[in-house]
């Protein structure tokens, strides 16, 4: 039972490798072709020729439904038809060199983004699920599961501006300290002093660590009662509590600094992911920041010490500026990856003793779909939480003109 | 501020008591985490809160590799992942030389959409992209999870690689094209040796994000040969028993070569995750 | 055979759309010849390497038992690693006496095993056979991805209160193999000499051994879970569904038997004080064998590891009689079932009857109990001396005996969902029983027309 395969899975990844390979020559081979005939007279009628042999062949021998095998079948006529009137032998090295990954990319999001419109109108869930499967036919419903995923809560149902909002404070909390300290760290990395590469290297470890790992280490320092974090919160208010016993003074207690309950407490248990996040996403900041603070050429602070600018001046006007470049790219990154994380609010929240009160939208998409089997309804709702991020960015990277190339515009 | 300033001696005492605290931080679950797979007994929460227990050993190590197909798992992982990584790099490379130096109708648009896919929500594409890989027979099989991976993890390597072939000056190969090089040549012999560092955080992304993933994998794998560890590391918490030791002593044995790469790799890491955005 | 066809097919293509542009253009047509030839290898090779993939992989059990005559069954289960080592026994057994049967078994941790069956159901890659829990059999007979059973194994022989437990609409939707997955009542002889026969009585040894300082406790169990809940819930009078004769169900969570089991759980922590502020499983499972909790409740599949950890210092006993009502603590007793998938081949029935009786039949139902460490769930079993003398399995069907079937409609499992966050906030403090049952009736009534809508 323990024996460990080795070959045969070896093997796989061999043929995998050859398939792959087989598959880029192939589509490059046949882009190339039709590069090197496009101009030729017969070129349409022999395009036509292939289609219709590759349709019949489809159908016909390899047993392929009717209507896969014809748009299979039409793609080389319609590609040839694309080369003759609109390409005319242009653009050939970018297109070749960029057509295997555009290819891959367009097959695994485009149709998964058509499916779940489709889904997104269509009436699939538990009840229907069955039918669907054994006739593959669905109801329509229009825009039922839209006006669905907007509805307000109520006093059981957690409303989706509710979510929304918790999703947008969760983006900003995490995005900010992530930057913040991100950058801290990074600055009094860039000093000369001594073991900077140790330090470097410890403080990269919540990145390279599995976050599955890293998260359920977290979550069990969370438990109220043999968790660290809690022992050392009542470890510091003792430190500065005055007294003892009934006459105790503790002024951090004042300030809700004191245990909690982060397991069943839906307002601890989110700013217990919170913390668990940022510490996971601080290094990354912090590598970007630092990437940004060693190229930063060393006579603009030669020019401005002359100058006699102070430190903060310095940073200001000269550090700041010259960061924002690569900062702003990664904090838009930054952002649509906190916005979109499953994986630690889930881990945090949807094992035994989990709460619902601290979900945010994706990780709310995810339960309905997977744990309720509402299919149609969490395709809606997927539909509408990628708008709302397809806004926000777009808002971000027109205002901070990200799109604008650097390199040749 | 900048590393030419010279570092006073209060300073420095201020900047190592800083980094120290910060590094107590990043330290801490890491501590934990071996110290319950010292633990005998499969303990997750104990109210002992010594680093290490009293009664250590290290049984959860000789079990998970003597009684579980642990060693299976850290295979499969190994062969998925570095396999991922180097088909990942590739296209992304070749995109993004195409992106970098050529206009051509399409690209701005190509860029956006690239960007765009970075916001659908992860748990969208599960499902469609299970019946696809299922309709042409990988479902079930390394090759279709490292297809789903490789594809999905594109749309970044190709902005950073992108970014990055921005900054290096395009009349080395210009150079090179004058003395008979082709295009591919140009691409493969000049800018590609030229940009090592961002191609080590383009595989070194690939990598964690193939080495960590575990939704896809549980979608498109059914058969318990093919598993990897994340998948086994999960089954380990059971149902209501939990095999928390096995876990964490896991946890470590897999943590390791990935610390190793990350050390590795971090001279790279400076100067690969500029982004391509600032010229020094 | 085909890639030959194909090769064929293509090249023929190859030569008619090259084939008029020779004489204008010589060069060029055999450059796009070598090119079309290369398409052919490459597609070629593409036939080869992926139909050798299909030869390899076994998945195509139906074509090949037509070919060969060895039929495939997939087995998709949740056990923990110790039971499949039984289980794997078992179908060894099995396929030793049916050599053209196989059997491949896979395990899916949690919840997987459902999402899992669902996910591949769509794509028609699920496991002929699951072996679960009760609580998915209403969810997937809503979806209609299984079947009653009735058809591939003779019912007479399962106690009727096993075969209770996955009834919908008069039909048994899985084949019972284990009955119990109830909770009883352990405790450490180290600590107390003997189990209390009332909750007043738990409570009052409970307090002698709670000292929060030292992170002792009279009592721990997983608080904030429904499950534990409906013992109590069951003493006071109620149940979270009644099922009506013709199987269907209503939910009756807005009752005095919920609110007055909130109460109760809710003072053991804030008013007795035996019980610790915040404790989950896990919590409850490592306090009990730290010897630092004198009693725990919890269920039959923990029974043989807290033997193995606590030996002969483990007392079992059947939950107590609840002091205000009189009435024992009713545990919900379902177990473990083998659910056939909807859409089995024609050509797998045969040998999935086959496997179902051998699972049910008298050896296996009796190494229910001596390996499983459960309760059989057919007669013969249950009345075999080699059952009824074991010390070990007794406790069990004691315990199980003031239990009362869960049921396995899909309402159950909306009551669940309901359920848990709010009991969750009444353990809190955030929320009085009293307010608590109206919100959990009206979110488990939404939760259920969320899974129709």
């Amino acid at each position: 039972m323990t024996g460990v395969s080795l070959l045969p899975a070896l093997l796989e990844i061999v043929r995998l490798l050859l398939l792959v390979a087989a598959a880029v020559a192939l589509l490059v081979g046949f882009l190339w072709a039709n590069y090197k005939t496009w101009r030729s007279e017969y070129y349409l009628a022999g395009a036509g020729l292939i289609s219709f042999v590759l349709g019949v062949e489809l159908h016909l021998v390899l047993g392929a439904g009717l209507n896969a095998s014809v748009a299979v079948g039409l793609l080389p006529i319609i590609v040839a038809l694309v080369f003759r009137f609109l390409i005319r032998g242009r653009w050939m090295v970018p297109f070749l060199f960029a057509a295997p990954a555009t290819v891959g990319v367009a097959l695994l999001f485009l149709y998964p983004l058509a499916f779940e419109i489709f889904l997104s109108f269509h009436r699939l869930n538990l009840e229907t699920l069955g039918d669907w499967i054994r006739q593959g036919s669905l109801d329509f419903t229009g825009i039922e599961n839209f006006i669905q995923v907007l509805q307000v809560g109520s006093q059981t149902k957690e409303s989706f501006w509710l979510v929304t909002a918790r999703t947008f404070a969760w983006t900003g909390i995490n995005l900010v300290f992530h930057v913040l300290l991100g950058l801290i760290l990074a600055l009094f990395l860039n000093q000369k002093v001594k073991g900077v590469g140790v330090y470097r290297t410890i403080l990269m470890l919540p990145w390279a660590i599995p976050q599955l790992i890293a998260v359920l280490a977290w979550r069990g320092e969370f438990h109220s009662a043999y968790g660290y974090v809690n022992h050392l919160i009542q470890i510091v208010n003792d430190v500065f509590s005055f007294g003892t016993g009934e006459g105790r003074l503790a002024p951090l207690e004042w300030v809700g600094f004191k245990p909690q309950e982060w397991w069943t407490d839906p307002h601890a248990l989110f700013a217990s992911i919170c913390i668990v996040n940022i510490w996971l996403g601080i290094p990354f900041m912090m590598m970007v920041s630092l990437s940004g603070l060693q190229s930063i050429s060393k006579s603009y602070y030669e020019a401005a010490s002359l100058d006699g600018a102070s430190a903060w001046q310095r940073f200001k006007h000269i550090t700041l500026p010259l960061l924002k470049p690569v900062m702003v790219p990664s904090m838009i990154l930054g952002m649509i990856w906190t916005f979109n994380n499953v994986n630690v609010v889930y881990l945090m929240t949807a094992q035994r003793g989990g709460s619902e009160g601290a979900d945010i939208l994706v990780s709310d998409l995810y339960k309905q779909a997977f744990v309720y089997n509402r299919y149609s309804f969490s395709a809606a709702y997927a539909i509408v939480i990628f708008a709302i991020l397809l806004v926000l960015t777009a808002v971000w990277m027109k205002s901070s003109r990200m799109t604008e190339d650097p390199g040749r515009g | 501020m900048s590393s030419l300033e010279k570092v006073s001696r209060k300073q420095s005492i201020l900047t190592h008591a800083f980094l120290w605290v910060a590094c107590l931080v990043a330290l801490f679950p890491v501590s934990r985490i071996i110290t319950i797979s010292l633990r005998p007994g499969n303990r997750l929460l104990s109210s002992d809160m010594s680093l290490i227990p009293s009664d250590a050993s290290l049984d959860s190590y000789v079990k998970i590799i003597t009684e579980k197909p642990f060693l299976q798992w850290l295979y499969n992982s190994m062969l998925i992942t570095v396999s991922t990584s180097l088909i990942g790099v590739c296209l992304a490379a070749t995109a993004a030389y195409a992106f970098a130096r050529y206009k051509f109708p399409g690209r701005k648009s190509g860029l956006l959409f690239l960007m765009t896919t970075q916001m659908v929500p992860g748990a969208m594409l599960l499902l469609p992209i299970y019946l696809v890989l299922t309709k042409i027979g990988l479902n079930n099989t390394y090759t279709g999870l490292v297809v789903a991976y490789s594809v999905t993890t594109l749309p970044f390597s190709i902005w950073i690689l992108k970014g990055y072939f921005d900054t290096v000056p395009k009349s080395l190969e210009e150079a090179a094209r004058i003395d008979g090089c082709t295009e591919f040549g140009a691409f493969y012999r000049i800018l590609l040796p030229l940009s090592k560092p961002s191609l080590a955080i383009v595989f070194l992304f690939n990598f964690t994000q193939a080495w960590n993933e575990y939704l896809v994998a549980s979608t498109i794998l059914q058969d318990s040969r093919l598993r990897t560890w994340p998948l086994g590391l999960y089954e380990l918490q059971g149902n209501f028993n939990s095999e928390w030791g096995l876990f964490a002593a896991g946890s470590v044995l897999i943590s390791v070569p990935v610390i190793l790469l990350f050390l590795y790799s971090s001279k790279y890491m400076i100067s690969g995750l500029t982004l391509g955005g600032v010229k020094g | 055979m085909f890639s030959k066809t194909l090769g064929a097919a293509a090249l023929h293509s190859a030569a008619s759309s090259s084939g008029p542009a020779a004489p204008s253009n010589g060069g060029k047509s055999k450059i796009v010849m070598a090119i079309v030839a290369a398409a052919v290898v490459g597609l070629v090779t593409l036939q080869v390497l992926t139909s050798k993939k299909g030869g390899s992989s076994t998945e195509n059990a139906g074509a090949s038992s037509a070919a060969g005559g060895a039929v495939e069954l997939t087995l998709w289960d949740q056990e923990e690693s110790e039971n499949t080592k039984v289980m794997d026994d078992w179908i060894t057994r099995f396929t030793a006496q049916h050599p053209n049967i196989r059997i491949v078994r896979q395990t899916y941790p949690n919840e997987d095993l459902r999402t899992k069956f669902t996910t591949a159901a769509t794509a028609g890659q699920a496991a002929e056979m699951v072996w679960g829990p009760n609580d998915i059999a209403g969810v997937f007979a809503t979806a209609k991805l299984i079947q009653p059973v009735e058809s591939f194994v003779d019912l007479s022989k399962f106690t009727p209160a096993a075969a209770e437990t996955v009834m919908l609409k008069g039909k048994v939707m899985g084949m019972p193999t284990t009955y119990g997955n109830h909770l009883m009542l352990f405790f450490n002889k180290n600590l107390v000499t003997e189990a209390p026969a009332t909750t007043d009585a738990l409570i009052a040894a409970a307090r002698q051994h709670t000292k929060p300082s030292e992170n002792r406790y009279g009592l721990v169990f997983f608080q904030n879970e429904p499950f534990w809940l409906v013992p109590f819930v069951g003493a006071y009078g109620g149940w979270p569904l009644r099922v009506e004769t013709d199987g269907t169900a209503q939910l009756e969570l807005n009752s005095d038997a919920v609110k007055n089991a909130l109460t109760f759980v809710h003072n053991l922590k804030s008013v007795e004080k035996i019980i610790p502020n915040e404790c989950d499983y896990d919590c409850a499972k490592g306090l009990f064998l730290e010897g630092k909790a004198a009693f725990t409740i919890n269920g039959d599949w923990s029974v043989k590891e807290y033997q193995s950890k606590l030996g002969d210092k483990l007392g079992i006993a059947p939950l107590p009689v609840l002091s205000a009502t009189g009435r024992p603590l009713t545990p919900m007793v379902s177990g473990r079932y083998v659910f056939v998938n909807a859409q089995v081949a024609e050509s797998k029935r045969e040998a999935l009857s086959q496997f179902l009786n051998f699972l049910s039949s008298r050896e296996i139902q009796i190494e229910v109990a001596e390996r499983l460490g459960r309760i059989p769930s057919t007669s013969e079993a249950l009345n075999d001396p080699r059952v009824v003398g074991l010390a070990s399995i007794q406790p069990l069907i004691q315990a199980a005996a003031n239990g009362k079937p869960m049921p396995a409609q899909t309402e159950m499992r909306a009551a669940w969902d309901a359920m848990r966050p709010v009991q969750q906030k009444v353990m809190s403090g955030d929320l009085t029983p009293e307010a608590a049952v109206g919100i959990m009736q009206q979110s488990a009534l939404e939760k259920l027309a969320s899974l129709k809508k």
